[in-house]
């Protein structure tokens, strides 16, 4: 079986662990294609291959498969998309200017907001997740090859102590946000036919943070061999092989 | 001649004659005098009339028959010059809209003291009121609404019934359609009031330009407290109570003294300030003046036409655009409105606004795509019924629930 894991910065966790995983799935071979944040938003459909006139997108797809600049929905039996701001995480930012009376907390912002404002906004955070926009794309001219939607994980309660003092506030605006986020994430579910593959409790941190050992020591896209201590973002290789280990039932391998 | 024949003659002069007596009227064509027709000691030639070696714009035929229609030559001279570097509030009702969306195209700074939350698009936006105006007051149709809105900000006014109930929802009064669905609670309104009111505050403070488009004179007001509010209760939300609120048809006196008293206000705390007046050429959907909807727009538009023009002649600081010509003038035969004869068309747009860019020398913006139509303007305009995304060209306005209400 031939997998195709598609993501950003997020894939590296993936990435790492595969090595390892794939010494005992010999009957899997995975490829993978990445551009960091939102690049991979300039990915388009043309016939059946999704391609970019971005030149930033091609090297980075170039650097990530070995050498591909087109991903060819045929050629693959499964999609693995991972990250690409498909995360409770990634609707945040709403909150760093726009705050309901509810979530005004401790960090300071710029505008009260409606709860109907804020909800829309979630879900227009979620819907301009590339995860999403893939998944619609590889649906279009493929309506069965399996999908399973890998989201980018919470962060380590550690990023609370930065000096952007709005991520002081992500427990409390993560609860705020998670209703509508949900709400638009069953709806992505259903309409693209995609399986989403779950945080694992035992990596949390609380509800909303990723457990700390999860993080160090992971590895960020760029240049893919810098390992960083102070990452609170990004995952590491462990938590990596558990994602693995709950995507493969999706595809009918045993994890 | 006898006295019979010459009362017969004064009477012919007075009812219509007199026009052709060459003391009284103006020239047909303008009678240039150039430097080269005297000697250059020579004392000035009296022109035989007034009018004589006027400019083509100050006559009907060369300024107004000759011209393309979509094109009058020098209809607009500015008073001041607006540069990309000015910080340019607006508010008012449609046409102010209009206005700011052509001028940030064009790359002008227009003040926007509460943008819209992450990821809106431009109909998310306007459904909550979000980039219309330099911060999130809705519409402002009159000049006392104005007024208050600056003597609220400043402290020194504090509205009647500032929330209206609609079911279990709360709604702002001062502008009752920013949110469409409502708050939850009264001192939820109240806190984003608040909120709201120090934004207002910080534009009055930051603003080199402030555009204003006139809209109505007609207002409802608490008659306790003399509160105007932009819609009439129960209208939106709230209920309409015949002791508590009246309606008002504002003269042009109160007009004007509402105006200057804005204007003094804020040069208090902003005294550079500049302000460039219009008047918004959108009829009004309904009158509750009890005279016929026609005469009651004429009125209420003669009214504004005469303030903005008090105005401009009396301060520097005040400059008048004359868009409110442009598209109801009766030589534009009617053409830059829609079929409802009501709201603007955005070609009627294009041609107002290519002549204020050219007056100011600036480049016009092509239109956006996307641009989406005014919102709110009770002159004209509708609410979509079930509150569905709008389509970039709809016209929502609380005016359309006047229709629906008349039903």
């Amino acid at each position: 079986m031939r997998l195709c894991f598609i993501g950003n910065s997020h894939i590296v966790m993936v990435k790492s662990a595969w090595d390892e995983f794939a010494k005992s799935h010999a009957d899997l071979e995975g490829e993978f294609f990445a551009a960091s944040g939102s690049k991979m938003n300039g990915l388009e459909l043309r016939g059946r291959s999704l391609v970019s006139d971005n030149p930033s997108v091609v090297d980075q797809l170039k650097a990530t498969s070995g050498g591909r600049t087109s991903i060819d929905v045929d050629r693959y039996d499964g999609f693995v998309l991972v990250g690409l701001n498909l995360g409770l995480v990634n609707v945040l930012r709403v909150g760093q200017d726009h705050r309901t009376v509810a979530t005004v907390g401790k960090a300071p912002f710029g505008h009260l907001c409606s709860d109907g404002a804020f909800d829309l906004a979630v879900k227009r955070q979620f819907d301009a997740a590339s995860s999403r926009r893939i998944a619609e794309m590889i649906r279009s001219v493929d309506q069965k090859v399996p999908i399973a939607a890998v989201p980018t994980p919470h962060a380590s309660r550690g990023i609370t102590g930065r000096s952007n003092q709005f991520w002081a506030d992500a427990e409390l605006l993560s609860a705020r946000a998670e209703q509508p986020w949900r709400e638009q994430l069953e709806d992505f579910i259903r309409a693209c036919g995609v399986a989403f593959v779950e945080q694992r409790e035992e990596t949390l941190d609380g509800r909303y943070f990723t457990e700390r050992r999860f993080s160090v020591g992971s590895v960020r896209l760029r240049g893919m061999t810098e390992r960083v201590e102070e990452e609170f973002r990004h995952m590491n290789a462990d938590y990596g092989a558990l994602v693995l280990q709950d995507v493969m039932p999706h595809f009918g391998s045993a994890a | 001649m006898g006295g019979g024949k010459r009362r017969r003659k004064l009477n012919a002069e007075r009812s219509g004659r007199i026009a052709a007596l060459p003391s009284a009227a103006p020239a047909e064509e303008p009678q240039a005098v150039t430097v080269a027709d005297a000697a250059p000691d020579a004392p000035k030639p009296v022109p035989r009339s007034p009018y004589e070696g006027l400019p083509a714009r100050a006559f009907w035929r060369s300024g107004v028959t000759e011209q393309h229609p979509l094109r009058v030559a020098d209809l607009y001279r500015k008073k001041f010059a607006l540069s990309p570097s000015h910080q340019i509030a607006t508010a008012g009702s449609c046409f102010a809209q209009h206005i700011a969306r052509r001028l940030k195209g064009a790359g002008y700074s227009i003040v926007d003291r509460e943008p819209a939350p992450l990821g809106f698009d431009a109909a998310d936006a306007q459904l909550y009121g979000y980039g219309l105006y330099s911060a999130r007051y809705g519409n402002i149709y009159t000049a006392r609404q104005l007024l208050q809105l600056a003597r609220e900000a400043f402290r020194e006014f504090e509205p009647a019934v500032p929330v209206w109930r609609k079911g279990e929802r709360f709604f702002d009064a001062l502008r009752p359609s920013v949110e469409p669905e409502g708050l939850a609670s009264a001192e939820e309104v109240t806190a984003h009031r608040a909120a709201h009111l120090k934004h207002v505050r910080g534009m009055l403070k930051q603003a080199d330009v402030i555009i204003f488009t006139f809209g109505l004179t007609e207002t409802w007001e608490h008659r306790a407290s003399g509160t105007v509010y932009p819609t009439a209760p129960g209208t939106i939300a709230g209920r309409y109570d015949p002791a508590v609120f009246a309606f008002r048809n504002l003269t042009h006196s109160e007009v004007l003294a509402d105006f200057l008293a804005f204007r003094k206000r804020v040069r208090e705390v902003n005294p550079t300030v500049k302000f460039l007046l219009t008047v918004s050429p959108v009829p009004l959907t309904a009158t509750a003046s009890g005279e016929h909807v026609l005469p009651a727009t004429i009125y209420s538009k003669s009214v504004l036409r005469g303030v903005a023009g008090e105005l401009y002649h009396r301060f520097d600081d005040v400059d008048y655009f004359p868009s409110y010509e442009m598209v109801a003038g009766h030589p534009s035969r009617g053409f830059f409105y829609e079929p409802n004869m009501r709201a603007v068309a955005n070609a009627g747009v294009d041609v107002v606004m290519r002549a204020f860019f050219e007056a100011h020398g600036i480049e016009a913006a092509p239109r956006a795509a996307a641009e989406p139509r005014p919102k709110g303007d009770r002159e004209g305009g509708g609410r979509r019924k079930g509150g569905g995304k709008r389509s970039k060209d709809d016209v929502v306005c609380e005016e359309m629930l006047l229709e629906a209400f008349a039903k």
